[in-house]
């Protein structure tokens, strides 16, 4: 039962509509999923370099249920999945100094018409994960489409995150030499690692190994940090890792490419 | 090697060793070419060193020309090592040949007072915009109270619009850049990469049995290997060069030369070049591709009345920073297909910003 609101919502341009249509895709409208979390109180936590957990905990929660909405909203359109997802994640200080974490999640749900599809592309089983979830991913239409003939399914969008307090007091030690701020380096690299480790974890809570959807990579890892205060006040930097989980298609799955195919040099010709 | 990785990063190697997963900082079709190539991406792997950075500047007498500041190239040079250190003992961690798109960042320390600056003109120009009088945001000398004004603004815009509970304003937003949150002479030096690992089990690793490293893209990556090469390691050469304030102005009216400025330059240039150079020779490379050259000026000397000549007072401390991939040729022939002309009917890709990469 494919219900598609006519005419669909898309963000896709034309070429990315045109090699979604290909392969049998079709566009089922812009999904969206928001979640403004409260995260306590902002004089909670003492100006210390250690973790925030509270606002990770915040960001955690906030994505869980900003993503479910999105996908509760796709799978409502029937649709297969939903790519191009992109997320805007941040968090305020409210007067009151009540603090929040927001949390948006926007993408294009699509989904599969095999009637359209070129010959190459039908046969297939679904994209649905086993739950009978759509599946989530922030590739772009044309990667999604590569990433199925190399033999990838896109699972689900992983994120982690990590909130980090920073005590400017260590800076003091360091002044008037050239060396390693420890303290720092420590704080930086483990809230980095520790985004990244959340996202693993978290993935593989939702889709345990050995289950049908058991991811075998993560393709386009991105960590970003945003830094909130500094100047006079104590800093607290945000980190936060995403990138889409893939799973192998089954080796006789028909949109898979023939194996060896080689890549072409091409020297396009316009600029 | 010092063993310092978090405690966090040896959990999520380890995890990703136990459950054979890999993560990749790569586009779909970097992946995929990376895996053509013969390699199967294992891991992105990250090193990270927060250095501070001492300003002295060498006192030199009058009509004496530039000179290099020693302690500070070899700083500067000694923060990159480490981050690359502690990415490669990631890889090796990770049981990894090598490691492709390596990125080395810099996100130099911001002044407290250049910071507070910025925010007072992000404050300016929305008032502005909004249509509060001129003559309201003009604080001159007094401008660092500028948050109690732009405050009070605030709030009183948003009674009038009606806004309750008060949202942030937009000059109390994220900044993007971790810059802010360490001081004025700290900055952060970050390596991150792929690391790949060869699928037929053929050793890639350097004369030193430490993964190869190399800031070449996945697509340059699969060339280079198709071509019959392949990469030995992520080289450097750094230069850190004091050029006195007399130097920075020509002698006379007219238009001219400024001749002992540009030797300066011309000069750290060469050093950075050379220590490149000597640093592909003790990896018996044969070659070096993808050479860049970024220039930083570290002087930090910021005041927001003089904002672009706090130079001339005070010198100018600049940093020339070379990298390239070491390359050695591997013995096979180059299988690399005719190129293919085609017009592309995709839409022009929109010219990247470049963000804090070297």
């Amino acid at each position: 039962m494919t219900m598609r609101p006519c005419p669909a919502l898309s963000e896709l341009s034309v070429t990315e509509f045109l090699t979604l249509s290909r392969a049998g895709y079709f566009p089922h409208g812009l999904v969206v999923g928001s979640c403004i979390f409260e995260a306590g109180n902002q004089y909670d936590w003492v100006v210390a370099t250690q973790e925030v957990a509270a606002l990770s905990h915040a960001l955690r929660s906030a994505r869980h249920l900003a993503i479910s909405r999105m996908s509760q909203q796709a799978a409502q359109l029937g649709a297969e999945g939903v790519v191009e997802v992109r997320v805007q994640v941040e968090h305020d200080v409210w007067r009151g100094s009540r603090q929040v974490a927001k949390f948006i999640a926007m993408g294009t749900a699509i989904g599969f018409d095999e009637s359209r599809a070129r010959p190459e592309h039908r046969g297939g089983p679904s994209l649905h994960l086993a739950n009978g979830a759509p599946f989530t991913s922030d590739l772009n239409a044309p990667d999604f489409v590569t990433l199925l003939r190399a033999g990838y399914r896109p699972i689900a969008v992983a994120m982690g995150a990590c909130v980090y307090g920073l005590d400017p007091r260590h800076l003091r030690d360091y002044r008037t030499q050239d060396a390693e701020v420890a303290e720092y380096t420590q704080a930086f690299f483990d809230a980095r690692e520790t985004a990244m480790d959340r996202l693993q974890q978290d993935l593989f809570r939702e889709h345990p190994e050995h289950s049908p959807d058991a991811p075998a990579g993560i393709v386009g890892v991105t960590v970003s940090e945003s830094v909130y205060g500094g100047g006079q006040s104590a800093p607290i930097v945000e980190f936060n890792a995403i990138g889409t989980a893939v799973a192998e298609l089954a080796p006789n799955d028909p949109r898979r490419g023939p194996a060896h195919a080689r890549p072409q040099m091409v020297v396009p010709l316009d600029r | 090697m010092t063993q310092d990785l978090p405690q966090h990063a040896r959990e999520r190697l380890a995890d990703m060793r136990a459950k054979k997963l890999f993560t990749s900082d790569l586009s779909v079709s970097e992946f995929l070419l990376v895996k053509e190539a013969g390699f199967d991406p294992v891991g992105l792997v990250m090193g990270s060193s927060i250095y501070q950075i001492d300003p002295t500047v060498p006192n030199l007498s009058r009509g004496q020309p530039g000179c290099e500041i020693v302690d500070m190239t070899r700083a500067l040079y000694h923060a990159r090592e480490l981050a690359m250190n502690r990415m490669e003992e990631e890889a090796d961690e990770l049981g990894a040949d090598g490691i492709v798109g390596v990125r080395l960042t810099v996100k130099l320390g911001v002044n407290p007072v250049k910071y507070q600056w910025d925010l007072y003109r992000e404050w300016q120009e929305w008032a502005r915009r909004t249509g509060f009088p001129r003559s309201s945001t003009m604080l001159g000398a007094a401008w660092q109270s500028w948050p109690q004004v732009a405050g009070a603004m605030w709030t009183h815009y948003c009674w009038q619009v009606g806004w309750s509970p008060e949202p942030p304003a937009p000059w109390a937003r994220a900044r993007t850049q971790a810059g802010s949150a360490f001081g004025q002479n700290a900055a952060e030096f970050m390596a991150i990469g792929c690391a790949v690992r060869h699928r037929g089990g053929e050793s890639y690793k350097n004369k030193h049995g430490k993964p190869f490293q190399s800031d070449l893209s996945g697509q340059d990556f699969w060339m280079l290997i198709r071509t019959g090469y392949r990469p030995v390691g992520f080289v450097m050469g750094n230069c850190v060069y004091y050029v006195p304030p007399a130097l920075l102005q020509a002698p006379s009216a007219q238009s001219c030369e400024l001749g002992a400025y540009t030797h300066s330059l011309y000069d750290a240039r060469e050093l950075a070049t050379e220590r490149l150079q000597d640093e592909a020779e003790a990896l018996d490379a044969t070659g070096i591709v993808g050479v860049t050259f970024a220039e930083r000026e570290h002087s930090g000397r910021f005041a927001p009345w003089n904002a672009g000549n706090g130079a001339l007072s005070s010198g100018e401390v600049i940093e020339l920073f070379v990298i390239g991939t070491a390359v050695v040729p591997a013995g096979g022939k180059s299988d690399l297909a005719k190129p293919l002309l085609v017009l592309s009917a995709n839409d022009l890709p929109s010219a990247a910003p470049a963000e804090g990469g070297e």
